[in-house]
């Protein structure tokens, strides 16, 4: 068998050496997102130390940690709701939202009757609305996931509406010369069009979609990382304050960076792989 | 013409020094500006704390503000706050010092209506009570613990909503019993108040606080700032009307009748035997060691902190 000169691993070796080489790669790829994250919290300790900045304004990296390491089970504890209301909220949004996309693409009336609403729906100061949530949904998950599900279902209709119609010209004649019928249109160039855009609304989302779930624990729940962050504040506790907030952050990350690996197997072929 | 000339040049040269010895200072307020503030309003509109020297800025807190560790930062020079807030921040390491309270007991409570037939904190078991996390629910706690009542009867929801209340989604709800029940009542339902004040817990719902460090270098001014507050507090209450327009002109987002009601529920939580004795917004020692019992047992604080290092009786007015 040929061996595979033009790719870069070490041709012939062992199965090791490849697995070196892919570590190695990845290393490089973090090396320095990695070095930035460690010097940032490099001066944010000695800032801290050397300024004497009291630790109900700004605490050190190492009292942050600390905190989080003691209390990782409430911390999980309070995560696993938000992160569960956020999750199904981003989900409904993201459903509603694909879901309308394709009706505005059969029908323009619909688009021009329904997207001033998606606009308005957008535009709600959702702190101010999240108390009525609670009031016309009942407690516990229901407005949480509302919530979520409000704050990121407009970039998924806009980015989804917009891929939906970017099928290039060529691949669109060439659709209308073989009589392809809409579904077959559909199956065949705008869903694979749509993609892309889905995907970058998608990533968008995600992270406000875990926001949303936290405004509406600040006004109607008694488990999540929302609530940790109100009782941080009343107990004027910074170093809790940013604990839940990096907890959150990190789950954020992990849900941003789970949606990034299903996009790199959702868009196969090689044009779509350009910009990932 | 001479010696007229001579004279004025020397009174001027004199006076003006005295003049523009005015010190300049700031009083950040927990929350909007409202009739709670009345009594520094008004030492503000009727020059009292001018007549003492100072320029004062009134500025308001309000959500998401953290009024307590503004003034323990320095950005401002005095604050007011109930005493849960300033033991709680010099727990964290804020450098604060209360010389007055205002307040002298805690309008915090449990609002329900009229017609629901709760009456005592007793009363509450096997009902629902939407609370929010906060001095009331802290208050209310202590309430419900001293009279011998388990909070886990007590269906329990999170929620700031009076609308909850007014609808009937909820039986009956933490909150400020001088503000929040006249929403209820202007919404037609007549309401009943259960107040820990009424039941044994005493804490002070407003205190005059600043930081040590402050207090150290400027003894004269935190005494002239609380002697005019105290004149101001006297002036509030004995002119309602004035001092709900001018608080009503200040902020102009705040309705005047409902105004008028807080200030006049307000009365009975400043004037009470206790100032009788002693003397507007008197600060009474054991009230703070009370309070730091009560958040020790029912708000989870864990502290070291010695209670006689978090006021000073010696900025009061002699009396």
């Amino acid at each position: 068998m040929k061996p595979d000169i033009a790719s870069d691993t070490p041709v012939a070796g062992p199965f090791g050496s490849r697995l070196r080489s892919r570590m190695l790669h990845k290393l490089v790829d973090l090396g320095p997102a990695l070095l930035l994250f460690v010097a940032v919290g490099v001066i944010w300790e000695w800032s801290v130390r050397f300024f004497s900045v009291p630790q109900f304004l700004l605490p050190a990296p190492s009292v942050i940690v600390e905190r989080m390491i003691r209390m990782q089970d409430m911390l999980l504890q309070n995560l696993q709701s938000t992160m569960t209301a956020a999750i199904l909220g981003y989900l409904l949004g993201t459903g509603v939202a694909i879901s309308l996309a394709i009706l505005f693409l059969y029908s323009r009336t619909a688009e021009r009757a329904l997207f001033p609403w998606a606009i308005t729906i957008k535009t709600i100061p959702i702190l101010a609305i999240a108390p009525l949530l609670t009031i016309w949904l009942g407690f516990g998950m229901a407005p949480k996931i509302a919530i979520a599900a409000l704050i990121c279902f407009f970039p998924t209709l806009v980015n989804t509406v917009r891929g939906l119609r970017s099928v290039d010209r060529q691949s669109m004649e060439f659709l209308q010369v073989v009589g392809a019928s809409p579904a077959q249109t559909f199956l065949h160039a705008r869903l694979f069009a749509a993609l892309p855009y889905t995907f970058a609304a998608a990533k968008i989302s995600a992270s406000a979609a875990v926001i949303g779930a936290i405004v509406a624990e600040f006004t109607g729940a008694n488990v999540g990382i929302g609530t940790l962050i109100v009782s941080a504040g009343y107990q004027m506790d910074a170093t809790m304050l940013f604990a839940a907030i990096i907890t959150s952050s990190l789950a954020t990350i992990a849900l941003f960076y789970s949606i990034v690996l299903l996009e790199r197997l959702c868009l196969f072929w090689p044009e779509a792989r350009m910009d990932i | 013409m001479t010696r007229t000339l001579a004279f004025v040049l020397a009174t001027t040269a004199t006076l003006t020094p005295l003049a523009a010895a005015a010190t300049d200072v700031s009083l950040r307020l927990p929350w909007i500006l409202n009739v709670q503030a009345a009594g520094y309003v008004m030492a503000l509109e009727k020059g009292f704390y001018k007549e003492a020297g100072l320029t004062v800025e009134i500025m308001p807190g309000g959500p998401g503000m953290n009024a307590t560790a503004l003034v323990a930062s320095g950005a401002n020079t005095f604050g007011t706050n109930d005493v849960n807030g300033i033991i709680m921040g010099a727990n964290q390491g804020m450098d604060l010092i209360m010389v007055a309270a205002c307040f002298q007991r805690h309008p915090a409570g449990v609002i329900t209506l009229a017609d629901s037939g709760i009456r005592e904190p007793a009363d509450l078991v096997g009902k629902t009570l939407a609370y929010t996390e906060g001095g009331p629910w802290t208050l209310t706690q202590a309430m419900l613990s001293r009279a011998g009542v388990n909070v886990a009867d007590i269906n329990l929801v999170v929620s700031p909503s009076t609308e909850l209340l007014i609808n009937g989604n909820v039986d009956a709800k933490t909150g400020f019993t001088v503000n929040e029940p006249i929403a209820v009542e202007l919404a037609g339902k007549p309401t009943h108040l259960i107040v820990p004040a009424d039941w044994g817990i005493q804490t002070y719902a407003e205190v005059i606080y600043t930081t040590r460090s402050f207090l150290d270098a400027n003894p004269e001014v935190v005494r002239n700032f609380v002697a005019a507050s105290i004149r101001g507090y006297e002036y509030a209450y004995e002119n309602p009307e004035e001092t709900v327009a001018t608080v009503t002109r200040v902020n102009n987002q705040l309705d005047p009748v409902q105004q008028t009601e807080q200030l006049r529920r307000q009365v009975d939580y400043i004037f009470t035997a206790d100032t009788e004795a002693s003397g507007v917004c008197t600060l009474d020692p054991a009230v703070i060691a009370d309070t730091m019992d009560i958040l020790k047992e029912f708000a989870g604080l864990e502290t070291t902190l010695d209670v006689a290092d978090l006021y000073s009786l010696d900025f009061l007015p002699a009396n």
